[in-house]
Order: structure tokens, then C-alpha cells, then sequence
């Protein structure tokens, strides 16, 4: 079927382009083929030495709490105990990626884990990165069966795992990680979520989290 | 959303002496502006990335077309829908059969622009669809029935006082007792109400900052994380997007990205930003069934190539109109649209009926501070004289006006006239400019014009001696 709002938006567009001596099909080609990164600021590309603690200030700067544990064993410990300060059940909605599971969650009898979609009362939810960038401080959740997004979403305090060999320095290299397995949900968090809107005055915690808590672990 | 820039003068004396919106335009200056600053100064690489992001909008606009087939077919093979419209009416039209063939009671929204131009919210209404605005700004000056204010703060018109205010009068269930006198109390309120709307429509409309040819994916942005919950919740998602909003690939997008945020609102990146590639995948616990894109033109295709070609290039920072003196002194509803300050006044003619928009160019002291800080380098300003000589060469400026302009011509051209009388209304000015009102401030002339202190300069002994 012919759609005719299609034809003539595509027409009138197609004429200024002549008129103007444009339209390159060769440079469109090239540039939807090879995606190079176009300036990378230096802050986007620390040494491997000050990776972590680059990514580890910017975090914070945006408005994360960042832990850094050794082992995955650290991670149920670690979690009741901010939970309980920031006076929040034990009751983790989490994401079901084999890492998530190798977590010794009946270490810590206070937590209670569930996998599955998240639900408008979670007020927890944990989920794997698939990549912390150091630029700025940002986690990237990609959603997969195995990484539902509203789990990043939809809870009061939302908890990340982060591997530390998944440190990268800029957004870019996050585009050679994924290749050509586009998630259908690829959302770069930095900080908790807010809002401005009343009078200017910065609040956390607008319609998704009012906390994101980032574990970094050394050993992954 | 019904146009008033017709009644820009209207506009500019009622927000003139509207003391409460003169007191919060007063402080715009210590948010947004300073931000920006701060988050330029953090990065030494940001005048060398604005250059790169006008170039990446130059370089789209060129080949709009190749890119637009590209983002198309790679939408399609994602396994979503997409729409072209021509005009407001054919994306209202798209956008409410989707509604009605899924059966939707509700519509939640995440903040666009795009949806205003097109008025989608009291569309959807007169056929029994609810709309309802999540963003926080948004969903304030809905209840209040109010048009944005501000691109990216619509409610920065507001006090907190208003605010509380508008929920005590649209929240009627809301305990007396309650206090909401802190900005915390109101945003709690609202996160509360809109929880359930959330999780009970069934189609979520959002905006789109970019869509990315190489890959087909939508990039929409938001601090708040109601724009990838409308996204991510209802059974339906619906992007609404202008035509001229598509970027070549991921790398651009990202570069596009380093400049947005700290142009808008000084943070070094917004707290969300999502690219959103296709519906939900076998085997997914969560997403839409149903993922469509509505390209809007409205007007656009035919600015390019024209007088007005460069404006496609704007990303809707915002910044050009954080840094305006008019709109600091005027708000965003005096412009009467969608949207405000420069970009407003240099776009609304373009899209709007011819002549109904027409002071909006004209109410800008051309000062440049809105070019030195667009990250895709507009030549706000000089577009904005563009629209000036159009109206005066289709004679739509006022008799009074060209009459002016005609005597002064005459004037100009007769040295031996134009000085004595130049002088003579010099003087006139000083003496009358205590009887303007308060907010023209004009400095007054003192001394004599240029011309008569050379001559006096020229007759004094060795004035051409600078020893
Ligand atoms: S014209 Fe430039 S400064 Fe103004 S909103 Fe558009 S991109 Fe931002």
C-alpha cells in the first residue's frame, strides 16, 4: 500500500535536497556502515589505572552511592545492611542472570529475593550492567528475559551489580559491546532519578528511584 | 494547541504586571544559566563538540530523506510500525485509531513538544480518552489547564505556593490536615496519584529526542524516569517525532548527547537516557506488544532548503531561551505557543498560519546571547532579521511603522538635516525617558552624538596629536 503522506513528505524533502545540491548517498552509506566514534573528550578515556576511580567519583557526583567488594559473597551483607539503614524491607525484586544466582543469598536471612517482572510496590530492585562508563559515572542496563527494565525502574532503591571488568571509559565503546544485539531497552543511568520542576529545587526520587546503590565488584 | 501569538502585545502587558511571575523570572538566572556554565567549564572538549554536533545536523538535513527511508525500514525490521503524517490532524487521527483499536481508556504521556503542536491531549479527550502528563512540570499545568512555559521546565512559571494550590483543587480526596508546603510534600503527592495511572493505561505516548537511522532506535531522555516508564509499561507504545529529529548512527547520537544535557540543564548527562529498539522479544517479562512510530512533519519539509533551513538543526535544549533578557522579562506564554524565546520566535512563523506570529521576531533585542550558546551554532539572531525583512518586503509591517522608516530613509540621506535633528531628538529623549515605563530600561543619551563631538575634536588645536 501507497501511503501518499509518506510520497509527498519524502517529495517535498527530496526537491529542497536537489535545489541545494545535496543528497550523497556514498557519505550516507559510509557513515550507516562504519560507526566511528566522532571527538571523545579526554575525561572519556582515563588510563586502565584511574578507570575505577574515575567512574567511582563521577557516580557520586551524579548522586550514587558506590561499594566496592571483592567477591560476589560480599553482596548479601552489604545490601541488608543499607536497606535496613535507609528503613526498606528485605524484599529484593531481582533480574535471573546466572550471576545473580551464584549470589549466597541465605547468607542473609533478612533478604528475601524474587525474580520476575517488577511490580508497582517492589521498593527494591537489583539488576546486572552490562557496563559502567567512567565519563560520567553511568550504568548501562540492557534488557534481556534475563533483565526485565522495570526493575530499574519501578523501586524505590534500585541496586546495580556492576563487574569491574566491565568498566569502559566512554559511551562509545559501550556501541562495540553490544554489536549487533541492539537491546530493546538499552538505558544509560547516571544518578538517581529527580526532578526540578518545582521552583528549581533539586529532588531525588521523582517517578523511578530515589536511590541507585552501585556494587563494583573487584573479582568479575 | 490553539495559537494566541496573535495577541503578543496582549501577552507581554498581562505577564509585565504579574508581580508573582516577575518575582520567579527574576531568579531564572541563578538556575539553568549558571549550570551551563559550570558543566562548560568541566569539560574543555565543549566548544570542539558543539562544532561536531552542528555539523552531525547539517549533514542529516542534507540527506533527510536517506536517512528517514533507513530509520523506516530498520523500524519495520525491528518489528515496529511506522507512521508518516503530514499534519497535526493526520498524527491526531494515527494516534487516536491506535487508541481505539486497543480498546484504551487511558493514555499516559511523557513530556513532547510535538504533542502540543499537535494538541493530541484535548483530541483524545472529546472522544473519552484519558491523557494523562507524568513528567512533574507537565502534569502541574495540565491540572491548571495551562499551556507550557518552558521547553524543558513547564512549570517554571510556577510557585510552590501555585502549586499546592492546583493539587488542594484537583485532589479532592487529599487530607486538609496534610502539609504540603515543601516541594518534597508535592512531589510525593504526584508520584503517588500517577503510580496507578502508570500501571493502568494501556497506550504510553512519548516524545523522542532522536531516532538513529543506523539502527532504528528511538533515544528519548528524561530526569524523572516517567519517560521510560511510559515506554516500558502500557501495552502500547507510541513515539511521536518530528521528521527533521533522525541522527545517522549511535556514535552521532552520543556525540549529540554530550552537548544536550549540559546545554539544558548543566548536567554533564540526564539521568536517563534510553534508546528503545522494537516492541517487547520473546521471552521478555516486560515491554509493549506494540511499538509505533508517528513521523510528523507539519511544516518542516518545507523549510528546508529555505530562509530558514538552519533552525532544523536545533535539538531543543532550551538554552538559547534560559539565556534570553526578553523571556526572563515576558515568561513563555506571552509567545502564545508551543514554543517560547528565540527558537520559539524563530520557528512559530515557520509552522504557524503566515502573519499570525508575526511579532514574535520582532520582540528580540538581537543581542546574540542565544547564538553564543546553541550547541548546533543557529544563527538565531540573523534568522530572526530574516523574518523582519520578509515582513517588511510582504508589507506586513504597520503603516506607522513603514512611514517611520520612510522619513528616516529620507532623513539619512540628508547629512545636513539628519545631524541637526538627530541631536535635537537626542536631547527629547533624555528629558522624556524618566516618563517610560519602569521595566523599558533605556539608558538615557548623555552628551552629544558622535558626529558633533568629532567636529568639536576636529576644531580644537592638535586634536590629531595622540602623544
Ligand atoms: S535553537 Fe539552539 S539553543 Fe535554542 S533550543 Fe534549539 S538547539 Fe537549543
Amino acid at each position: 500500500m501507497i501511503n501518499p503522506n509518506r510520497e509527498q513528505i519524502l517529495k517535498v524533502i527530496r526537491r529542497a535536497t536537489k535545489a541545494r545540491g545535496q543528497g550523497n548517498p556514498d557519505a550516507v552509506r559510509k557513515r550507516l556502515t562504519a560507526t566511528r566514534a566522532n571527538i571523545v573528550p579526554h575525561r572519556g578515556r582515563p588510563d586502565n589505572k584511574i578507570m575505577k576511580e574515575t567512574f567511582i567519583d563521577e557516580a557520586q557526583a551524579a548522586g550514587a552511592q558506590v561499594s566496592c567488594l571483592s567477591a560476589l559473597g560480599g553482596v548479601p551483607v552489604t545490601l541488608a545492611g543499607y536497606l535496613q539503614q535507609h528503613g526498606q524491607n528485605g524484599l529484593v525484586r531481582i533480574g535471573s542472570d546466572p550471576l545473580l544466582s551464584a549470589i549466597p543469598w541465605q547468607a542473609e536471612s533478612f533478604l528475601t529475593v524474587q525474580s520476575g517482572p517488577a511490580t508497582g510496590t517492589d521498593q527494591t530492585g537489583l539488576n546486572l550492567a552490562l557496563a559502567g562508563i567512567a565519563e560520567t559515572g553511568t550504568v548501562l542496563m540492557a534488557s534481556s528475559p534475563q533483565s526485565p527494565a522495570m526493575v530499574n525502574l519501578l523501586p524505590l532503591s534500585h541496586i546495580v551489580l556492576l563487574p569491574a571488568s566491565r568498566l569502559v571509559g566512554n559511551y562509545e565503546q559501550t556501541i562495540e559491546l553490544i554489536g549487533d544485539n541492539m537491546p530493546r531497552m538499552a538505558t544509560y543511568i547516571t544518578g538517581p532519578s529527580r526532578t526540578a520542576d518545582i521552583e528549581q529545587k533539586l529532588l531525588m526520587g521523582a517517578h523511578g528511584p530515589q536511590r541507585l546503590f552501585i556494587l563494583l565488584i573487584d573479582s568479575l | 494547541m490553539q495559537s494566541k501569538t496573535h495577541q503578543f502585545n496582549a501577552n507581554v502587558s498581562k505577564a509585565l504586571s504579574d508581580k508573582p511571575l516577575q518575582e520567579i523570572l527574576g531568579n531564572l538566572s541563578q538556575g539553568f544559566p549558571k549550570k551551563r556554565a559550570q558543566a562548560k567549564a568541566r569539560l574543555p572538549e565543549f566548544d570542539q563538540l558543539r562544532q561536531k554536533a552542528a555539523e552531525i545536523r547539517a549533514h542529516v538535513l542534507d540527506n533527510l530523506d536517506l536517512y528517514l527511508e533507513r530509520f523506516e525500514t530498520r523500524v519495520i525490521e525491528n518489528g515496529g510500525t511506522v507512521h508518516w503524517c503530514g499534519d497535526a490532524s493526520d498524527a491526531r487521527t494515527v494516534i487516536s485509531d491506535i487508541c481505539h483499536r486497543v480498546g484504551a481508556r487511558s493514555v499516559i504521556k511523557s513530556k513532547s513538544m510535538i504533542s502540543e503542536e499537535i494538541g493530541i491531549n484535548d483530541y483524545l479527550e472529546e472522544q473519552g480518552i484519558e491523557a494523562i502528563e507524568t513528567d512533574l512540570g507537565e502534569y502541574i499545568i495540565q491540572l491548571r489547564k495551562e499551556p507550557p512555559s518552558h521547553i524543558i521546565a513547564p512549570a517554571i512559571h510556577l510557585s510552590m505556593a501555585q502549586v499546592a494550590e492546583t493539587f488542594r483543587e484537583n485532589h479532592p480526596d487529599l487530607d486538609k490536615q496534610r502539609t504540603l508546603e515543601t516541594p518534597r510534600a508535592l512531589l510525593d503527592e504526584a508520584r503517588t496519584r500517577l503510580r496507578d495511572k502508570f500501571l493502568g493505561a494501556a497506550v504510553g505516548l512519548s516524545g523522542a529526542n532522536m531516532l538513529v537511522a543506523e539502527s532504528g532506535s528511538v533515544v528519548i531522555v528524561s530526569n524523572e524516569g516517567n519517560a521510560d516508564m511510559t515506554c516500558g509499561l502500557p501495552r502500547v507504545h507510541i513515539v511521536l517525532c518530528s521528521i527533521e529529529k533522525v541522527v545517522p548512527n549511535l556514535a552521532d547520537a552520543w556525540s549529540l548527547l554530550r552537548v544536550l544535557a549540559r546545554s539544558a540543564t548543566g548536567q554533564d548527562q540526564t539521568v536517563y537516557t534510553t534508546f528503545i529498539t522494537g516492541p517487547k522479544r520473546p521471552e521478555d517479562l516486560d515491554g509493549p506488544d506494540e511499538f509505533h512510530v508517528v513521523l510528523l512533519d507539519n511544516g518542516r519539509s518545507k523549510m528546508l532548503g529555505g530562509e530558514f533551513h538552519d533552525m532544523l538543526r536545533c535539538i531543543r535544549c532550551g538554552a538559547c531561551i534560559n539565556h534570553c533578557p526578553i523571556y526572563s522579562t515576558i515568561g513563555g506564554h506571552a509567545y502564545g505557543w508551543v514554543y517560547p524565546g528565540p527558537m520559539g520566535a524563530v520557528l512559530s512563523p515557520g509552522l504557524l498560519d503566515t502573519g499570525t506570529a508575526d511579532d514574535l521576531p520582532n520582540a528580540s533585542t538581537l543581542c546574540g546571547h542565544c547564538e553564543s550558546v546553541c550547541p548546533v551554532h543557529i544563527p538565531l539572531p540573523d534568522l530572526l532579521r530574516r523574518w523582519r525583512t520578509r515582513q517588511f518586503s510582504d508589507k506586513r509591517t504597520s503603516l506607522v511603522q513603514r512611514f517611520g522608516l520612510a522619513v528616516w530613509t529620507w532623513l539619512a540621506i540628508r547629512p545636513r538635516l539628519y545631524h541637526p535633528l538627530s541631536s535635537m531628538a537626542l536631547k527629547l529623549l533624555g528629558i522624556i525617558k524618566p516618563r517610560l515605563r519602569p521595566f523599558a530600561d533605556l539608558p538615557a543619551p548623555h552628551g552629544d552624538s558622535f558626529m558633533s563631538q568629532w567636529a568639536k575634536q576636529q576644531s580644537r588645536p592638535n586634536s590629531g596629536d595622540r602623544s
